[in-house]
């Protein structure tokens, strides 16, 4: 698809280009702490799985927005967790490494100086492969891994932000938040296409359950469908849902025109110029594959 | 009350297991089927995991037994968290196959508490009641469990690897506790290699090998028979082939052979002795050369070599894969629900090395054909030759003899003798090679038919040493010559074979161009106005042949020049071939080969054509969709993008394109498959296949399938050789070639069955992309009966008509037509209730096309219909191409026939009204209304007859993203264009653009996007029930009264289920009875009641196709047959009790 195509097709790839996120998913954090405040007094963040890095774009405006209303308050402090390294940014601390190791909720609580974080957030999304039961559980996974390491992290009465897919065994995911967290909400920001299985799960006001040790080895699995929260039948249990976003704002599916506010050229006729990404895609698995099409040799292939 | 029975399902195919080389196991979403392979039948279907989606059949080889007169076959079904055992008992398959195999459930589903990557079993020799399942789950741990007691999931033993991560794949090798493997496929792109015997003080087990080297993560592994060799697969789209056989402990990094070449990840890859058999995810399935194992002469390259790539499966993914265990058949399973068989047999046959395996021809002695008055000893020779058919080679001798040559039988035999064709005659044929055509030096041409069906006769057309170039174009009696000579005379005649003698019609003189030429090839196209030539010099020549319509005497001679031509078209290399496609005058195609080993394909542009589509551009409202790739095409292959006019008119410049009398090749494609020569083209079921020839080999390549079909060791590229093939699948090939002054030919004549199976399709595939949405359609055939016909269409743009085929092991789908039009997804089908034969369809790029359908008995079999889809009408695109077209409704006005309402939801977020007129089949647009300011997602109608004798009121009812739902009276726009068109009779473009009123009632329905929406309007009561099911998990029903003093809806009450759904709600319907059904990406449909303004849920069912997205329900009273798409289709039958 080209540039400019992408440009018209999707609203918010247009507007994080413009307003220099590194990708639209900026605007689904601003979103969610519109609805929910989430980021109002925090002065510790983490964000897990974060390249390319536009969460923690969004944490450094609005945490740095908050210590200039309040300058009598801490230095906010920004954690970054991702297996790839991702372009610096500025006030946030880059943490290359592994959010299922020990070690890792470690060396965060260290440059947080011995103290928990406030929020923890992740928007982190494995490779999809098309079986959906098994890219859902993978997902699951995901997040339960970035749950166990927040339980290491998140002080009591923190808030845990991830985002989750709707799919067929969601309410089991709900049941586990919900053993930590007694507020959890499924939350679809407006700058998430409808059409999009993704969507978000915001869990306040962190309370472990009595006695609970955090354990990295615990791998928090076993979800099963019981007589409490049935396959089928009338015991389902299903989370609360919110719409987050202004509603006048913008529609990410809606089709909008290029020229609406476009510059407008000598001769005072709108134009339209598509800007580049502000970052380029992070690392993708197939890079070699790319250049072994790139340099034809997909073409040389069967000269052999 | 209420019942819900599941009917036919359709979706990806995720396992496959041959217990034995005639019965193949499947794993069909929840099903477990068996296949009987020899014939192709489905033979035992059973629901073996409900809920789940089966991931992997292992079989219990040291279970299998024979009991009496049955083989009985253990086996495990896995899948998500959950295992079953299944009995497979195969009686005697002689007698019918279907009613001789049961799968017997030996357990109910055992849950376990991680996902399932791979499971296999331990045996104990002395005791097979002993033996024991062994499991290994995603987090990188392993149980085992008696076989015997899986029920009661006692577990004997769990062991965890001592890396802790998550597992993408897992394969197990062995059969003991102390002799398994484990290889472990991680997230972080490494193979870990572990025994669960083995473990080190924490009792964890200890990876003792790590293979390093893939770049995403492993979706999957499988071992060589002697676990010498292991095969990963990975995101990477790269399958490795790793030496596992140092010492444990050994740390020198493992040798591994890399081979690339899907073009999409790879899912799975399987040793076959010295082959891998891969699958992927771009839909092939390919077969390579097992590096490691096959020895390399020095300096060849270390590129594996790709032996064969299948691809029968739609669109996207092969999901499962399975190997015989006579080495001989493997089996594929797609994401389109498709399973196929493909010949592993085959393949050597189409790798032809050695002489062995080709047919060498002996000249006879001249005594065998020598005619009578011929007393001359000499030894003769064959100077030159053709393949007439797939086992004849037409050869001239030096002496001027043509003889042909049996290669089956080795039989030698005489068709003509003339001395004029002694020492120089060159040889060509019709493509079909029922007509041989032989030059001689003084510019004679025979023409003889090697089968005998016409007399043989030699035409004088030239005065010096001449060539020939048989055109046919399909007709039996006619057919045209191109000849020419070294002094540059060309001619063209048509003639005559009627009556078993040839006669020559008419002839053209065609003027070449000034500069010399070789004409090396020629093509005519289908109504045989344009020739098309390609040179030695590398330059296309371009004719327009004046109309034959007209008779002419035999000496009646025109001359026509160069139309156009393009002087160095194969980069001053020569052109070998031409081809022209495509009939009529708007999409004429040629294809050239040439020796700089690229084919190149143009459009053949007549300027009047131009001239004519751009004034129908102009009546279809300035913006029609003509400016889209032209679907029309009999041939769209991959990639093949059509230029743009600008680059087009670069390139043409560029190649120097002389454009004269209005005829214009513009370059679309220009692809080099060969450092070698490329010397043939030739289309075969859509397929097109290259001729070429590279170092010591000829081979046959599919450009579209893009594998190497046939490869030949001929020694090189040849002054003489020739080549036949039958079709795509090469059932009839001959290729004959001189080497070393000997004819060798390779002949293949494929006899069916001769591969273990005669049916390679054992199950239809239908889209391979999500669906979006499905009618169920009564259609009448021309007797009167009624049909019932499903209707998708799907992401992967394709309109497909599907009958329900019932039999023994349930219902399934046989599609009967399928139309790609679209060029972007199908999201809406429509059609009105009064008249199911006019279809609407609508979706991306902002198409929305109408169709008329129509069905009729199939000619040789009246119990077979067809269904016809012809596009009549193609709405005008009036945003951009960006904009989709969300939903349509289409409305009958009753006081207008033939006239058409269709109302549609844009995403730029505009409702748009649409008049479809059937008698010129065109769309205007009538009126546009402008509220949500969001994308449109949903819209419906509803017809109010409020006054006796009175024309109904007409109500749209939209849905957005921002949850609202919104009631349009279009009564008066209507009541306008109906006045304005009786009154006039006016044509329907000339209607004035109305703006539509503000909505009566807006109902604020949901949080965010209206997914779903219905209407009821009940007469009697004068109510109407409006249900909506959001993005927002949630249902909203409102009841409306109509208040006929304000001539609008009235809101009485709403009522919500706020989380109605564990996720976004994808349909929704109001039954006649009033029930509720809903549908959401939950995988759930559930019925609800609505009664005295509550809402109450009354039953829950799973739904087994993933991504449902769309619902199509047949509302008979108590019974109700409600068709689900998504990734896939399931039926559901509904029962409801008074």
């Amino acid at each position: 698809m080209g540039k400019s195509s992408k440009d018209k097709r999707d609203i918010y790839y247009r507007l994080a280009k413009e307003q220099g996120w590194r990708a639209r998913s900026a605007f689904k954090l601003l979103q969610l702490d519109e609805e929910f405040d989430l980021l109002q007094g925090v002065h510790r963040a983490v964000d897990l799985c974060a390249a390319p890095g536009s969460w923690s774009q969004v944490l450094s405006k609005r945490l740095a927005e908050n210590h200039a209303n309040h300058p009598q308050e801490e230095e906010p402090k920004i954690v970054a967790v991702d297996l790839q390294a991702m372009a610096p940014l500025e006030g946030v601390i880059q943490l290359q490494g592994d959010i299922t190791k020990v070690s890792t909720a470690e060396q965060i609580i260290s440059y947080f100086e011995g103290q928990l974080a406030d929020i923890v957030v992740c928007d982190g999304a494995p490779d999809v492969t098309g079986l959906h039961d098994m890219d859902e559980y993978i997902q699951a996974q995901l997040l339960l891994a970035a749950l166990n390491i927040t339980t290491h992290v998140l002080r009591p009465g923190g808030t845990f932000v991830a985002k989750i897919f709707r799919g067929r065994d969601i309410s089991l995911l709900y049941a586990q938040m919900k053993i930590f967290f007694p507020k959890v909400t499924c939350c679809k920001p407006r700058s998430s296409r409808n059409s999009s299985i993704e969507a978000f799960i915001v869990c306040q006001n962190y309370a472990p359950p009595e006695g609970y040790v955090p354990n990295m080895s615990n791998p928090l699995l076993d979800l099963q469908y019981n007589d409490s929260n049935e396959l089928e039948g009338p015991n389902r249990v299903i989370m609360p849902f919110i719409a987050c976003g202004d509603l006048s704002g913008f529609d990410s599916d809606r089709t909008y025109p290029l020229n609406m506010s476009g510059n407008r050229d000598s001769e005072g006729t709108k134009t339209y110029k598509s800007l580049d990404p502000v970052q380029a895609p992070i690392s993708a698995p197939y890079k070699t594959a790319i250049e072994l099409k790139r340099s034809n040799f997909y073409q040389k292939l069967r000269q052999g | 009350m209420v019942e819900v029975a599941k009917g036919e399902f359709v979706g990806k195919v995720t396992a496959l297991c041959f217990i034995t080389s005639q019965i193949l196991l499947v794993g069909h979403g929840p099903y477990l089927k068996a296949f009987h392979v020899p014939t192709g039948q489905l033979v035992a279907r059973e629901l073996a995991l409900p809920h789940t989606v089966i991931h992997r059949i292992t079989q219990v080889d040291v279970l299998c037994q024979k009991e009496g007169v049955f083989d009985t076959f253990s086996i495990i079904v896995s899948g998500g968290k959950n295992i079953c055992v299944v009995l497979v008992r195969v009686g005697d398959m002689s007698r019918d196959p279907t009613s001789n195999v049961d799968l017997v459930m030996q357990t109910e589903v055992v849950t376990f508490s991680d996902w399932i990557q791979d499971v296999t079993w331990l045996y104990d020799r002395s005791d097979p009641s002993r033996t024991e399942i062994v499991i290994a789950f995603a987090h990188n741990f392993v149980e085992v469990y008696p076989m015997q007691h899986l029920q009661e999931r006692k577990m004997l033993r769990h062991v965890q690897c001592e890396v802790k991560c998550i597992l993408y794949s897992a394969r197990f090798y062995g059969h003991t506790w102390g002799d398994l493997l484990l290889a472990s496929g991680t997230v972080f792109n490494e193979v870990h290699l572990w025994r669960p015997s083995r473990c080190n003080s924490s009792d964890l087990g200890i990876v003792h090998a790590k293979l390093i080297g893939h770049e995403g993560v492993i979706f999957g592994i499988r071992w060589f028979d002697d676990a010498t060799l292991l095969a990963s697969v990975s995101d990477d789209r790269s399958i490795r082939v790793w030496k596992v056989t140092q010492q444990e402990g050994d740390e020198t990094p493992i040798d591994c052979a890399i081979i690339w070449g899907h073009t999409s990840r790879v899912w799975d890859c399987q040793f076959v002795d010295s082959w891998l058999v891969s699958i992927s995810e771009d839909a092939t399935c390919r077969v390579w050369q097992n590096r490691l194992l096959t020895t390399t002469a020095p300096g060849e390259q270390s590129i594996t070599r790709c032996l064969a790539a299948w691809e029968g499966h739609a669109t996207k993914n092969i999901w499962s894969l399975a190997v015989d265990p006579t080495r001989r058949i493997v089996a594929t399973g797609g994401q389109d629900s498709g399973l196929r068989l493909w010949s592993l047999a085959s393949i050597a046959q189409n790798n032809v090395d050695s002489e062995s395996s080709l047919i060498h021809s002996r000249f006879p002695s001249k005594t065998v054909y020598a005619v009578a008055e011929d007393k001359s000893e000499d030894t003769d020779e064959p100077r030159n030759f053709v393949n007439s058919d797939y086992r004849t080679i037409v050869v001239a001798t030096a002496e001027g003899y043509v003889l042909a040559n049996d290669v089956i039988d080795g039989s030698w035999k005489r068709l003509h003798f003339d001395p004029a064709f002694s020492n120089y005659s060159i040889v060509s044929r019709s493509e079909c090679g029922r007509i041989i055509a032989v030059a001689s030096l003084q510019g004679e041409v025979l023409l003889l038919s090697p089968r005998e069906e016409f007399e043989a006769r030699k035409f004088s057309m030239h005065s010096k040493q001449a060539r020939a170039i048989i055109i046919t174009n399909g007709t039996d009696d006619k057919f045209f010559l191109l000849s020419y000579a070294v002094d540059s005379s060309c001619s063209f005649h048509t003639l005559d074979t009627r009556h078993r003698k040839i006669e020559l019609i008419r002839t053209i003189n065609i003027r070449l161009p000034k500069q010399k030429v070789n004409i090396m090839c020629a093509a005519l196209s289908g109504d045989n106005r344009i020739l098309v030539m390609g040179t030695r010099e590398s330059a296309l020549l371009v004719y327009q042949l004046l109309d034959s319509h007209s008779s002419r005497s035999p000496g009646d001679e025109t001359e026509v020049s160069p139309s156009a031509e393009i002087k160095k078209a194969h980069q001053g290399d020569a052109i070998t071939s031409v081809m022209l496609h495509g009939s009529g005058s708007t999409d004429l195609v040629l294809y050239s080969t040439g020796r700089d080993g690229a084919y190149n394909k143009y459009r053949v542009c007549l300027k009047s054509v131009v001239n004519t589509k751009h004034s129908d551009a102009c009546k279809l409202q300035q913006s029609p969709l003509s400016n889209l790739r032209n679907e029309d095409s009999w041939y769209s292959p991959a990639g093949s993008l059509i230029e743009s006019d600008s680059d087009t008119d670069v390139s043409a410049t560029l190649n120097g394109a002389v454009t004269a009398q209005g005829v214009e090749l513009q370059k679309l494609f220009r692809e080099k498959v060969t450092k070698g020569w490329l010397e043939r083209a030739t289309f075969k079921d859509g397929e097109l296949l290259l001729l070429g020839f590279y170092r010591k080999r000829g081979y046959l390549y599919n450009t579209e399938k893009r594998f190497e079909m046939l490869t030949v060791a001929c020694g090189g590229a040849h002054r003489a050789w020739d080549f036949m093939v039958s079709d795509a699948q090469m059932s009839q090939t001959i290729f004959t070639f001189i080497r070393h002054q000997q004819l060798y030919t390779y002949v293949r004549q494929a006899i069916a069955g001769s591969e273990g199976f005669i049916e390679s399709k054992l199950q239809e595939g239908f889209h391979g992309r999500e669906v979006r949405s499905v009618q169920q359609l009564q259609l009448a055939s021309p007797t009167g009966q009624i049909h019932d016909v499903l209707v998708t269409g799907a992401e992967d743009t394709l309109l497909k008509f599907h009958l329900r085929h019932h039999s023994k092991f349930g219902t399934s789908l046989k599609c009967i037509t399928a139309v790609q039009k679209h060029s972007s997804v199908i999201r809406c089908v429509s059609t009105t209730p009064e008249n199911q034969e006019l279809l609407f369809t609508s979706g991306g790029n902002e198409e929305i096309r109408c169709w008329r359908l129509t069905v009729d008995h199939n000619a040789s079999n009246p119990e077979e219909i067809q269904v016809h889809a012809v596009e009549t009408g193609i709405c005008p695109r009036v945003v951009d191409m960006e904009a989709r077209i969300m939903d349509t409704t289409v409305y009958t006005p009753k006081v207008s026939r033939g006239f058409h309402i269709l109302a549609a939801a844009y995403s730029d977020g505009i409702i748009r009204l649409w008049l479809y007129s059937e008698a010129t089949c065109a769309f205007s647009l009538l009126a546009e209304g402008a509220f949500h300011d969001k994308c449109v997602l949903q819209i419906s109608h509803c017809i109010l007859q409020s006054m006796e004798g009175m024309p109904p009121t007409v109500h749209i009812l939209s849905g957005a993203t921002d949850g609202r739902i919104a009631i349009w009276d279009i009564s008066s726009i209507l009541q306008r264009w109906c006045g304005g068109h009786i009154a006039t009779k006016q044509q329907a473009s000339t209607i004035p653009l109305a703006i539509m009123d503000s909505p009566t009632v807006v109902l604020q329905h949901h949080q965010s996007g209206v997914n779903a929406m219905d209407v009821r309007y009940d007469a009697s009561t004068k109510k109407a029930i409006i249900a909506s099911g959001g993005d927002d998990n949630a249902i909203s029903v409102s009841t409306l009264c109509w208040d006929a003093s304000e001539i609008k809806f009235r809101e009485i009450d709403t009522v919500g289920y706020a989380a109605a759904h564990a996720s976004s709600i994808q349909s929704v319907y109001i039954g006649k009875n009033g029930a509720i059904v809903s549908l959401g990406t939950d995988q759930r449909f559930i019925i609800w009641r609505h009664l005295d303004n509550i809402l109450c849920p009354q039953n829950v069912t799973f739904i087994d196709v993933p991504d449902p997205s769309a619902m199509d329900v047949r509302d008979v009273g108590t019974q109700w047959t409600v068709c689900i798409v998504g990734l896939g289709l399931q039926s559901l039958h509904v029962f409801f009790e008074h």
